[in-house]
């Protein structure tokens, strides 16, 4: 199975974020066993961006060559994303917390029936179910 | 035109949190609950709608008994009357099934809520909805106005704002400035009162995830100040004390 990774960016430059999202997917994959980590990239980028997305711990970079604003349509890019999922073999979304992430990740969750955890802030268990700390007030708690 | 404002029943944010039933459940012994602050927005505007477009503003809540009062709190600001889902919002997922099985058998022109609560601060049920419903779910939107079937918003996005216009059906996350919250006055408090609160039972749903335990953030520790020149001794407490590198 494979984790897929959405990296947003801006002005063809993908964010900090993005990157960290990366690391945090393929120290992910090295706890639950899939070995296929995903980059998803929609709207236009330099190809030079994309390439560095390897050293962060990507396996493979999927770029939607969409042009921006069409990008920025949530629908658009959730359909695309729920597609992957399936095409892809995917059993895991990771996205940064933004507004755009936020609405994106609810569309992708409710057209393929999957379990959605925002807020995380720590790598997954994985001895009982898949389990992440979340924020949740100013504390943290578990969530399976 | 029929309006459809999700509310949620949240800790009002100066309330002192713990937790019982080892860590497992949020104590709400002594806490102040809210209508959640974004979902005011939401209320705020739809009440203005009400009061331009002649629309009806039905309130919905997916709650136990107890949150009844924050639910009467939004009828005293100006809905016309409100659903409660007889549940305990178990996560992002069973709330919106909720929400689209009630737009599903009413069919609501325009449904609104926060662009997120303010205990979870998640953000996506509007997003799922929109999926479950087929319909566009647009946030944060900050203003908002409609033209016959058109809907004229403006939503944030990085670094600025940008303008969108929608067809109804649609579904949208509110934030500040999209309307001044209302406080409900005698007159709305007490017409609140024989407003029609509706308690429905969920619709049954599998639950996606569930809450193992929760915890308290760790007391702070106190600040260590690390001399420039001993740059390796600020890696050192990185990797193995702070353990973020």
């Amino acid at each position: 199975m494979s984790i897929l990774i959405y990296v947003e960016g801006a002005d063809g430059e993908l964010k900090k974020s993005s990157k960290e999202a990366i690391a945090y997917a393929a120290e992910t994959g090295k706890i639950t066993g899939d070995t296929d980590i995903i980059a998803v990239a929609i709207g236009q980028y330099q190809s030079d961006s994309l390439a560095e997305l390897g050293a962060y711990g990507a396996g493979k970079v999927i770029h939607i060559a969409l042009d921006d604003d069409a990008a920025q349509q949530i629908a658009a890019s959730a359909d695309a994303l729920a597609y992957l999922m399936q095409s892809q073999q995917a059993n895991t979304l990771i996205m940064t917390k933004s507004a755009f992430c936020d609405n994106v990740g609810g569309r992708v969750a409710g057209i393929t029936g999957a379990s959605i955890v925002s807020s995380v802030v720590a790598l997954p268990e994985v001895s009982n179910g898949f389990t992440v700390k979340r924020a949740f007030l100013p504390v943290r708690h578990m969530q399976r | 035109m029929k309006i459809l404002v999700c509310i949620t029943h949240v800790p009002d944010t100066t309330s002192k949190i713990s937790f019982t039933d080892n860590n497992t459940k949020f104590n709400e012994s002594g806490v102040q609950f809210i209508i959640g602050p974004y979902d005011d927005y939401a209320l705020a505007k739809a009440v203005e709608l009400k009061a331009t477009l002649g629309a009806t503003v039905t309130v919905l809540n997916v709650g136990e008994p107890s949150t009844a009062p924050t639910i009467r709190k939004a009828l005293a600001i100006g809905a016309d009357d409100a659903i409660r889902i007889n549940a305990y919002p178990q996560d992002a997922m069973f709330v919106a099934r909720q929400i689209a099985h009630v737009a599903e058998q009413n069919g609501y022109d325009l449904i609104m809520m926060g662009r997120e609560s303010i205990d979870y601060n998640s953000g996506v049920v509007h997003g799922i909805v929109g999926a479950l419903l087929s319909i566009p779910s647009i946030s944060p939107v900050m203003t908002l106005e409609i033209e016959g079937e058109t809907v004229k918003l403006t939503k944030e996005i990085e670094g600025g704002k940008e303008k969108v216009e929608s067809k109804l059906p649609l579904i949208v996350g509110c934030q500040e400035p999209i309307a001044e919250w209302k406080i409900p006055n005698m007159r709305g408090i007490m017409t609140a009162r024989s407003k029609p609160l509706e308690v429905r039972e969920p619709v049954e749903t599998d639950l996606a995830t569930e809450v193992v335990s929760f915890a308290n953030l760790p007391a702070k520790g106190q600040v260590k100040l690390i001399d420039q020149a001993n740059a390796e001794e600020l890696i050192d407490l990185l990797r193995n004390e702070a353990k973020v590198i």
